[in-house]
């Protein structure tokens, strides 16, 4: 109910801007993980050592033959090394035969 | 010109997307492009002002076109509507009550509230309308399956505790049919939740070959007051204090007109064949009448349970010629309790006697209607969740805010 | 976190994400930006910080690790692309009470009235800039969206700026967008806010409040534009309350500050803009964010050596847990500023002091006893770097952190001298400074030059004849 008297008519564009973004597809996910080398990735808070030690213990009773990369072979995923660490875990990955990760702690 | 300010009802995922821009592509993928005309055409905001002579005529057309609704008119979900729906809940407007399968929209309050009001629920009746909703959010109900299958099920509501003769639920004479404001709105409100929010859309979303009646609406109340027994969510542990809303996964009811021997050979059919793949708990309606007649000679709802259970069986013969027997056998595994019976002459249709869930409900007179709900999918489920009282109200509420 | 997990998708390797109750909303905004907006995530039921080990690993095992191997072995929901208008399309068309109505519940407003933007007003701001509407100044985490120079036109008419504001405006921008500054942590948890400092002959051209008052709302100029920022980090970052901005508590946008350069000429000190690597007289914003500050009341003395303790002592107080940016979270990025009152800056001056003595003064005594240092790391905040010396044998902090196993040995707050930061500003007469609390990474302060339009002397004489 416009009251053009007082209230003035403002045709009004959108505040906001276009999303630039490229779709990444996801990696193809694993049928199993028996057999499999998990890469543990922390940002060094928020108690994900001990997060770690529960999962580990976990998935290695469900999947026997599973073996995990540890948070400390790669340092801290948040901080002054960010840049680095993420850059170099491509050839790292690779290096190792990691077939997933599993990154923490977003609280 | 009138203006019409509206919330928008269409579920949007945690990344912003909308579920809209999924359906697009299902409906160009099935070419139903003339069924939706405006699938995903709308601003991507929370609310959108619409403008035209006839503001309400308007929003029905371009909301029916995008495929927001039930084919039927809908009340248009402006913002006063909708705050005066939230405001019932008690809850903050953007809370987020769970995230809708198969497309992930999140049903915040708010937008529990929008469709809830294009159903045409009165405020007070969104305590109930949430309970639904976080009763088919429960992992075990498997609103994925419900949603997609080619099966035609739906959410069977009913509705126990001081809430029903709040809110006139029906509960007697004509209780699963059209008339009482709560029943057909609060089941039609779960119905577009599920379709706007999670994405359940017939035909490119959801392949159920037929559907059924009960996607408009199935609610109804258990009738206390003609039950010789102990009311449903008594049985499920609730003070009788309490108001509570039971869901389970309901196949389209079938009518009969008799007691337990006629309830028997029903289930014993073909109609129950998913009960049996999956152990589905069914529904049973008993009439008063067949109630207080069973009560009388000395049965306990615990009784019939146990005399369904026994007398629902197959012959062995007819279950191995079944179609899903017979169609489907590499993709179909029976479960033990089946097979194991198969050695001898008869199959159970069900499991155990407590997956048979009884109430009392229709009209009380000599000719006993009874009905008989089959169940879908898997894992067995019937969900039980109180209703939150009615907040935000002077007068007419059942607990004070 | 969620970059890690978004690195290793591409390069071939399926990840899970294990996110908290609180950060779950967070987090799938937050990989729409990354271009993954279907990242799999594990959720750990509350929040670490309040469980004991023993609930914490039930926790994980009964919810999380299920979690953990669905994201890693079930194919994810696809992503599908998002629909949205172009710039120039008017979206609505009304009053403005209408207009606000309706930004306000798409939650494109701050809550306060803005000013409706329409195209006259827009092209009224792009005038002050010699870049085209369509140069985009930065890609903005978390929503990845453009930050166009329309784009910034469009939002400082909302926020009340006046159009010869906007070479400030873009200026800001650019700092936004550079990935020094962070501003993808703008929605974090503590809730620091953005500082904003000007520098150069700009703070006349425009009428910026540099005295009395210098951080409190009331002058057009520097108000405006600090509300600018937030609205600007609303739509165009896309930092939105209960949504993926999570500070716990927050403020709101801060006024911008100016500094008195004419004070720091008299006293023969250098202005903020040459610390930040600038030359004296250059136009420029520096941007840094902060937690919290408090104001140092009465300095009392007529020379450093009676003033300086006290202010000392008020800067150290201000750093606790942001002590992390200087050990720990990040090394050496904790900047703490310092804003002096004119006569405070005089006083020290007069003694033949420049703001590098005062740096250095604040160097070598706004210190605490190591075991202070460690305790603030480690059982206070339980954060996994906890000991100076094993970082300083590591070489990653400097060895004046370990100079002897002496637990009560005290080390300074940052690595150097020149982390600190100094501007002169406020009332010309009272006896007052102000120590802001920094946000280290999550908000590194960033400065750039602000880019006039040819004409600006004409275009500004015009602006003030309207």
């Amino acid at each position: 109910m416009t009251n053009k008297e007082n209230g003035g008519h403002y045709e009004v564009v959108w505040p906001r801007s276009e999303r630039q973004l490229q779709i990444q597809p996801l990696a193809k996910r694993l049928d199993t993980l028996n057999g499999k080398t998990v890469a543990e990735l922390w940002d060094y808070v928020f108690r994900g050592d001990e997060v770690f030690e529960v999962l580990e213990r976990d998935l290695k009773q469900r999947y026997p033959g599973i073996n995990f990369v540890s948070w400390r072979d790669f340092g801290a995923t948040h901080g002054e090394d960010e840049r680095e660490i993420l850059a170099s875990l491509p050839r790292r990955f690779k290096e190792m035969g990691v077939d997933a990760v599993i990154s923490g702690m977003g609280c | 010109m009138e203006a019409l300010w509206l919330l928008m009802p269409a579920g949007q995922r945690r990344s912003g997307e909308w579920i809209d821009d999924t359906l697009v592509q299902r409906v160009r993928e099935r070419g139903m492009e003339q069924k939706w005309p405006l699938a995903g055409q709308f601003p991507r905001q929370r609310v959108e002002v619409l403008r035209a002579a006839d503001a309400h005529a308007e929003v029905n057309g371009v909301y029916y076109r995008r495929g927001w609704t039930d084919g039927l008119p809908i009340v248009p979900p402006t913002l006063a509507r909708v705050d005066a729906a939230v405001r019932a809940t008690g809850r903050r407007a953007g809370e987020e009550i769970g995230v809708l399968e198969p497309l992930g929209g999140i049903a915040t309050v708010e937008k529990i509230a929008a469709n809830a009001v294009m159903a045409g629920a009165a405020p007070e009746q969104l305590p109930v309308i949430l309970a639904a909703v976080e009763a088919i959010l429960e992992p075990d109900f498997n609103l994925r399956g419900v949603q997609t299958t080619d099966e035609n099920v739906t959410p069977l509501l009913i509705v126990n505790g001081p809430v029903v003769a709040a809110l006139e639920i029906n509960d007697s004479y004509g209780a699963l049919g059209p008339g009482w404001r709560a029943n057909g709105c609060i089941g039609r409100a779960l119905r577009l939740i599920m379709n706007n929010i999670g994405g359940g859309w017939p035909a490119v979303v959801s392949f159920a070959g037929l559907g059924q009646p009960g996607r408009y609406a199935l609610c109804l109340a258990e009738n206390a007051a003609d039950s010789p027994w102990e009311p449903l969510h008594v049985e499920a542990g609730f003070d009788a204090d309490r108001s509570t809303v039971t869901v389970t996964r309901a196949e389209t009811m079938i009518n009969v007109t008799g007691g337990l021997e006629e309830l028997a050979s029903v289930m014993a059919s073909a109609t129950s064949a998913f009960t049996m793949l999956y152990a589905g708990k069914v529904a049973v309606i008993l009439a008063p009448h067949v109630a207080r007649d069973l009560a009388g000679q000395g049965w306990s709802k615990q009784d019939v349970k146990i005399h369904l259970h026994a007398r629902a069986r197959m012959g062995t013969d007819v279950w191995r010629r079944s179609w899903l027997s017979t169609a489907h056998a590499d993709s179909r595994r029976w479960p033990d309790w089946v097979t194991a019976a198969a050695a001898g002459d008869s199959v159970p249709v069900l499991r155990d006697p407590d997956d048979i869930t009884v109430i009392v409900a229709g009209g009380d007179m000599p000719i006993p209607q009874c009905a008989y709900f089959p169940s879908w999918g898997f894992p067995p489920c019937c969900v039980t969740r109180e209703i939150g009282p009615i907040k935000g109200q002077a007068n007419g509420s059942v607990e004070e805010g | 976190m969620l970059r890690a997990s978004a690195a290793s998708e591409l390069a071939g390797v399926p990840s899970s994400s294990l996110v908290c109750e609180g950060f779950i909303g967070q987090a799938g905004t937050t990989s729409v930006g990354l271009g993954m907006s279907n990242l799999p995530l594990a959720f750990v039921p509350g929040h670490v910080g309040n469980q004991s080990a023993e609930e914490l690993q039930k926790n994980i095992s009964e919810i999380t690790c299920d979690a953990v191997v669905s994201n890693l072995l079930e194919p994810p929901s696809e992503s599908a692309i998002i629909v949205e208008p172009s710039p120039r399309d008017i979206v609505f068309a009304g009053s403005f009470e209408d207009v606000n109505r309706l930004f306000y519940e798409n939650e494109w407003s701050d809550g306060l009235p803005v000013v409706p933007p329409t195209i006259a007003k827009i092209e009224a701001f792009l005038r002050f800039t010699e870049r085209d509407p369509d140069d985009i100044l930065g890609i903005l985490l978390p929503d990845s969206r453009a930050a166009t120079v329309w784009s910034v036109a469009v939002n400082g008419v909302m926020a009340g700026c006046r159009p010869e504001y906007m070479p400030i405006l873009v200026a800001l921008i650019e700092a936004m967008a550079d990935p020094e500054y962070g501003v993808e942590h703008s929605g974090n948890t503590p809730g620091g806010e953005t500082l904003i400092t000007l520098n150069g002959p700009i703070i006349k051209d425009l009428d910026f409040n540099v005295e009395q008052g210098v951080l409190r709302d009331g002058f057009a100029p520097n108000t405006s534009v600090g509300r600018f920022w937030r609205l600007y980090l609303r739509n165009v970052a896309g930092f939105l309350l209960h949504k993926n901005d999570k500070a716990t508590f927050g403020n709101t946008w801060r006024v911008v500050l100016a500094e008195n350069e004419d004070v720091v000429e008299k006293i023969g000190w250098q202005p903020n803009s040459v610390e930040m690597g600038f030359q004296a007289g250059d136009n420029t914003v520096t941007i840094a964010r902060y937690t919290g500050g408090n104001l140092l009341a009465s300095v009392y003395g007529d020379t450093p050596e009676r003033m300086m303790p006290f202010i000392a002592d008020g800067v150290l107080r201000q750093n606790t847990w942001q002590l992390v940016f200087t050990v720990g979270t990040s090394n050496g990025t904790l900047r703490p500023l310092l804003v002096l009152s004119p006569i405070l800056a005089e006083t020290i001056a007069r003694a033949g002091w420049s703001k590098q003595d005062v740096k250095q003064y604040l160097f070598d005594h706004a210190r605490l006893p190591a075991w202070q240092f460690e305790r603030y790391l480690g059982e206070w905040t339980d954060h996994p770097v906890r000991s100076l010396k094993d970082q300083a044998n590591l070489g990653k902090i400097p060895k004046l952190f370990y100079e002897s196993d002496d637990s009560d040995r005290m080390v300074p707050i940052v690595f150097e001298p020149d982390d600190f930061m100094i501007v002169v500003a406020g009332d010309l007469l009272r006896t007052n400074c102000y120590t802001f609390a920094h946000n280290g990474i999550l908000g590194y302060p960033v400065a750039k030059k602000i880019a006039l339009p040819k004409n600006w002397s004409s275009q500004l004489a015009e602006a003030r004849s309207g």
